[in-house]
């Protein structure tokens, strides 16, 4: 028994500490950002109102884009009534530079989101998307509405005399009054086209389940990664809410980014984000700080089809853009870069479910043979600098866990005790939550190996009711 | 007590105002109070299994002692926790 105990260390070890090493430099990229710069990732002191009646502030058009999905109406209500809330501030001033425009695929939902804002202090416009509409290059799912919002600015449709931003919101997006201050602020002083901020997933935070809540804790580490890319305009991975885009600029690009295969992109974000390096080069790209709160996936089916759908989405981004004339007229070393770049960022995410299984199993020897080797004398594994590595990477994952819940319950409204606890509860499901989300990152790459490419945009159900009757449909 | 201010579910400021707690409610404060001891030492063993062991291993073959070797463990783990608080809350506001 002892033999094969020791055997299996000997062959699994190597084997874990290689993919350990692999995954380890992916998380000291963001841990530097961390440590090193975190003076950079929320830059913007507080603003009041009256600081940006002094300012020569930009028009700033608030979008909305949806497919109109069951629960969607609620959740753009609640993140609209925000900006709302800010309006009342000052309503004359927000008025003049401020407007939220909703691109819906639902005709059916215009009418109660028109009647909800008829007497709002700021203009809220909703553009249904018709059936029939196809873009030039046939475009399809949410680039399909983006685009067609673009048509109809081309066209001076709620043209703005001046400098304008779009700032992107996902159906479930909030931003308080607070940030959204800050935000305009920024964009007063910035020279930057395209600029993106954190988002946390504080919203319906207790109705989401326990794993969804420990997977979501693994993501606003990134941000502080995000905050790096960013200024450095290497757009590893463009987020499509908490986007901020200069009208011309967007207007230029558009949104009618074709189809591979014949199947539609699931990530028009990314494929955006190439697009505009492609063609502008890093300067365009900036970082305003400024935070937007979304929700956790309610159910973990829904988190694992999220988690499949952002690696798919990037791996059809990449294999258009390896095709895409402004993409190949780049120097090698930039192409490279970026490829191999987001190549290394999606097998680290997948390759964490193979290390994972690994470490659990072998974590139990591995602890029992460690504190008998301290205790009674004899050899340990991974008793040198190696583990020290181990432990370091240790740090790595269970400190990006606990700073994503710290910053995901921030806003939050439970008591210290409560937060203590989610935060607990956070760590203490790591491993298996991080398990699942690998997987499906997993999944999605082996779906991509095997040829797979039909594509489907169904988003993440926005509450409880539709996402349990999302799952009821599927069963 | 203060009053104090909090951004609800639906994304709005709200200002609660603290009440003497009743008896269901003290109730329910000793049982979350309970249900945060129980599963902060369940993340403090993850974090023993994945962070302690290995680091108190490595100090142990460099020191030879196993009480300091498992205190510079746990005093890192502590260190570090420390400035991770330090560095969030700084980039809360």
């Amino acid at each position: 028994m002892d033999n094969s105990v020791h055997l299996a260390l000997v062959v699994l070890g190597p084997i874990i500490f290689i993919g350990v090493t692999f995954i380890g430099l992916r998380m000291f990229s963001y841990w530097r950002s961390f440590v090193f710069r975190w003076s950079r990732y929320r830059p913007s002191p507080p603003v009041s109102s009256a600081d940006l009646i002094a300012m020569d502030v930009p028009f700033v058009k608030i979008q909305v884009t949806t497919r109109g999905s069951a629960g969607s109406t609620e959740v753009i209500i609640r993140g609209i009534n925000t900006v709302m809330e800010l309006a009342k501030e000052a309503r004359g001033f927000y008025s003049s530079f401020l407007s939220i425009e909703v691109v819906t695929e639902s005709a059916a939902q215009a009418w109660p989101l028109r009647q909800a804002f008829k007497d709002s202090p700021l203009a809220v416009d909703v553009l249904v998307v018709p059936d029939d509409y196809l873009p030039p290059n046939g475009t399809r799912l949410k680039a399909r509405g983006l685009h067609y919002a673009v048509e109809h600015r081309r066209n001076s449709w709620n043209r703005k005399p001046g400098r304008t931003f779009i700032l992107h919101y996902d159906e479930e997006s909030v931003m308080v009054p607070a940030e959204l201050r800050k935000l305009i602020a920024c964009l007063a002083a910035t020279d930057k086209k395209i600029l993106e901020g954190p988002i946390y997933y504080p919203l319906d935070y207790m109705r989401s389940s326990a794993l969804c809540r420990a997977m979501e804790a693994n993501r606003p580490i990134v941000c502080y990664e995000c905050r790096h890319v960013m200024e450095n305009g290497t757009p590893f991975h463009l987020h499509g809410s908490n986007l901020v885009v200069d009208e011309e600029l967007e207007n230029e690009i558009g949104w009618d980014i074709g189809c591979l295969d014949g199947e539609p992109f699931i990530a028009e974000d990314y494929v955006f984000g190439m697009k505009a390096f492609s063609k502008f080069g890093k300067e365009v790209f900036g970082w305003h700080g400024c935070v937007m709160l979304e929700q956790p996936p309610f159910s973990v089916r829904s988190a694992f089809k999220q988690r499949h759908r952002w690696v798919f989405g990037v791996l059809q981004g990449m294999a258009a853009m390896s095709s895409n004339p402004h993409f190949v007229m780049l120097p090698w070393k930039t192409r490279a870069g970026l490829l191999w770049g987001t190549r290394y960022r999606l097998s680290t995410f997948a390759l964490g479910s193979l290390v994972g299984v690994l470490c659990m199993a072998v974590m139990p020897v591995f602890i029992v043979q460690s504190i008998r080797a301290m205790l009674e004398g004899g050899p340990a594994p991974m008793a040198g600098p190696e583990g020290i590595w181990l432990s370091v990477v240790g740090i790595m994952w269970i400190g990006s866990i606990f700073v994503g819940a710290w910053h995901n319950l921030a806003d939050s409204d439970l008591s210290p005790a409560e937060r203590a606890a989610e935060m607990a509860r956070a760590v203490l499901l790591a491993p298996i939550a991080g398990l699942i989300e690998s997987s499906a990152a997993l999944h999605a790459v082996i779906d991509w190996a095997r040829g797979k490419r039909h594509v489907h945009w169904v988003p993440t159900p926005k509450t409880k009711e539709a996402d349990l009757e999302s799952t009821r449909r599927s069963n | 007590m203060e009053n104090s201010v909090v951004v609800g579910g639906d994304g709005t400021v709200l200002i609660t105002a603290p009440a003497t707690l009743a008896t269901p409610a003290r109730k329910a404060n000793v049982k979350a109070r309970i249900e945060c001891l129980v599963l902060a030492v369940g993340a403090f063993l993850i974090a023993a299994a994945y962070i302690v062991v290995p680091l108190a291993t490595a100090l142990y073959f460099m020191i030879h002692t196993f009480f300091l070797a498992v205190s510079l463990g746990v005093a890192v783990i502590i260190e570090v926790a420390l400035a991770i608080i330090v560095i969030v809350q700084r980039t809360e506001r």
